[in-house]
């Protein structure tokens, strides 16, 4: 098992986190130690619902609106508040 | 050290009730204790003093106008750092969170708080409680109080160690794949997983949400009942939450009058990875249990290392989805250094986690990758199925499941482990949480170091009460 540092760039963007190439290969080396652990579950197979739960099914709530928490509060949470808004930089720009 | 503080939580409420000494002067006797004992074990990372006295005057007052709320009422107790409260650093040990004041109680701190609980601090973990000793906390070292040399386990390693030096009688933690049981056998103090949903999880930072349970740490089983008992229940705000048929477990009642029937995993007493002194510990409660009446069989589990992938692929790739909220903008940490939206959430995402979680986060977006998804994660939802469908088909033969808590007892600090190393620290707890089954860590001895030594007992859903009777048999044996 082996992962180029190519894939482990694509994997750490997939992952949203910043890492340097030295952090890469170490965590590479990781992952095919995991991925060989991994490998004992390679007698099974069979097919798998992707709605199936294990522990049973979840019980919904009925939907109504209630009275949440309290916006000014959820927003001091942030570093990025800006006039009652979080501001996060630009994405997308009028040309 | 004031003698209060040895007695059990089923202890205090008697005396409490007797008026022998208040809540006040109990939550003192604590934080006393905490005082003493905290620069070896390092347990909390926030104290709550202040509202911890006001609530016990509140406790002693209720208590004098005959308004008592039960059996927690004027009880001080910890929390792992995982459970939001309101106005109290809320951090899973992570400098991802280390500011992070919750704007609400989760609903387990709501319900002992109902109840008259103290709550006396937040307790050290592992970092979003991805570890088995501690170690991976950002925000520091908890030691093992049996003999600070050795970790306290993890993740739930502050809730163990603050039990076990005396420093609360009851904690909360929380139990993913072993997380509550095997800290509580490293440190000597009872530790139960409970039924999958008995207990809400409204307010527990998640980690793998089709394993993750809220789980409790006592050093008796009638404390654990009476802590359990005001627990469970459902919770419209957790859609995975159910009414448990039991609303009382302190009051342990023999369910039947027929022997007790045992079943002995024999892949996890010959398994090369139990040391011997666990091993003679188990054989030792088997014959405890025998000479009870119990009748006793021997059975057999999907392999270990099986159920070890599973769950290490399946709690990855839940990790990494429930772990992508944490983005550095609506709380948490944000970076200073960034000019785009994706260097916003890299960079804070990169400063705020520690190694272990960024390893199990690129380990589970790895399995959710188009191949590795067919190759492990299905096959690991399959397995996890034939482990319950076993383990399900086991419990209708038997009244529970008797195996060792853990592999070896508690190792000591710094030790270098690999990262499947470590994760072989869970062999013996995995197979209860990949089948949502409620399982009870018993202490029973010591080794030759002195370390703790414990048992696990597993049982069909909504057991509690069966292990906790089990639990007591096991009790009056070791003291």
């Amino acid at each position: 098992m082996n992962i180029s540092i190519e894939e482990m760039r694509l994997l750490a963007q997939l992952s949203r986190l910043a890492l340097t190439d030295d952090e890469l290969k170490k965590f590479a080396g990781d992952l095919c130690a995991l991925e060989e652990f991994s490998s004992a579950l390679l007698p099974f197979f069979g097919p798998v619902s992707d709605t199936d739960e294990p522990q049973g099914l979840a019980q919904m709530r009925e939907d109504i609106v209630r009275a949440g928490l309290d916006r000014e509060e959820l927003l001091a949470l942030s570093r990025l508040r800006e006039n009652g808004y979080i501001a996060v930089p630009c994405k997308v720009r009028e040309v | 050290m004031n003698e209060l503080v040895r007695r059990s939580l089923t202890e205090h409420r008697a005396a409490l009730d007797r008026r022998e000494y208040s809540s006040v002067e109990l939550t003192h006797a604590y934080l006393n204790e905490i005082e003493r004992r905290e620069p070896i074990v390092g347990a909390f990372l926030t104290l709550n003093t202040e509202k911890a006295i006001q609530a016990a005057a509140q406790a002693d007052a209720r208590f004098a106008k005959g308004e008592g709320r039960g059996m927690l009422d004027g009880i001080p107790y910890a929390l792992k750092d995982n459970f939001c409260t309101r106005g109290l650093r809320t951090t899973c040990a992570s400098k991802m969170l280390a500011d992070f004041m919750p704007p609400y109680d989760a609903s387990v701190v709501t319900r002992l708080s109902d109840a008259g609980a103290i709550l006396l601090g937040k307790v050290n973990m592992d970092e979003f409680a991805m570890g088995s000793t501690t170690e991976t906390s950002a925000l520091g070292v908890t030691r093992n109080p049996v003999n600070p040399d050795y970790v306290p386990g993890g993740s739930s390693g502050g809730s163990a160690a603050a039990v076990a030096a005396l420093e609360v009688p009851f904690a909360l933690g929380s139990d993913t794949g072993g997380s509550v049981r095997q800290p509580a056998a490293f440190c000597g103090v009872l530790g139960m997983k409970p039924t999958y949903g008995v207990i809400s999880r409204y307010g527990m930072i998640a980690l793998a949400s089709s394993l993750d349970c809220v789980g409790l740490l006592t050093r008796t089983s009638d404390d654990c009942g009476a802590v359990l008992s005001c627990l469970v229940g459902r919770d419209e705000k957790d859609a995975t939450s159910v009414m448990h048929p039991n609303s009382q477990f302190f009051k342990n009642e023999r369910i039947s009058e027929r022997p007790l029937r045992v079943a002995v995993v024999r892949e996890l007493l010959e398994d090369d990875e139990i040391s011997p002194d666990i091993r003679c510990a188990t054989v030792r409660a088997i014959e405890v249990l025998r000479e009870r009446g119990a009748e006793l069989g021997e059975v057999s589990l999907p392999s270990p290392e099986a159920a070890l992938a599973a769950y290490c692929v399946i709690s990855a790739a839940e990790a990494a989805s429930n772990l992508a909220r944490y983005d550095g903008i609506r709380y948490g940490r944000t970076t200073d250094g960034a000019d785009d939206l994706f260097s916003l959430y890299a960079k804070s995402r990169s400063e705020g986690f520690g190694v272990e979680v960024k390893r199990r986060i690129l380990f589970g977006t790895y399995m959710m990758t188009e191949d590795k998804r067919d190759l492990y994660y299905d096959r690991a939802r399959e397995a996890r199925g034939r482990i319950g469908e076993r383990m399900h088909q086991i419990l209708r033969q038997y009244d529970l499941i008797l195996t060792p808590t853990t592999p070896t007892a508690a190792f000591k600090r710094g030790s270098a482990l690999t990262p499947t190393q470590r994760r072989r620290a869970d062999l013996c707890a995995v197979y209860a949480s990949l089948a949502g089954l409620p399982a009870l860590s018993v202490p029973f001895g010591r080794n030759t170091d002195g370390l703790p030594l414990a048992v696990q007992l597993v049982g069909a859903p909504y057991s509690e009460g069966l292990l906790l009777e089990t639990a007591k048999c096991l009790e009056e044996v070791c003291q």
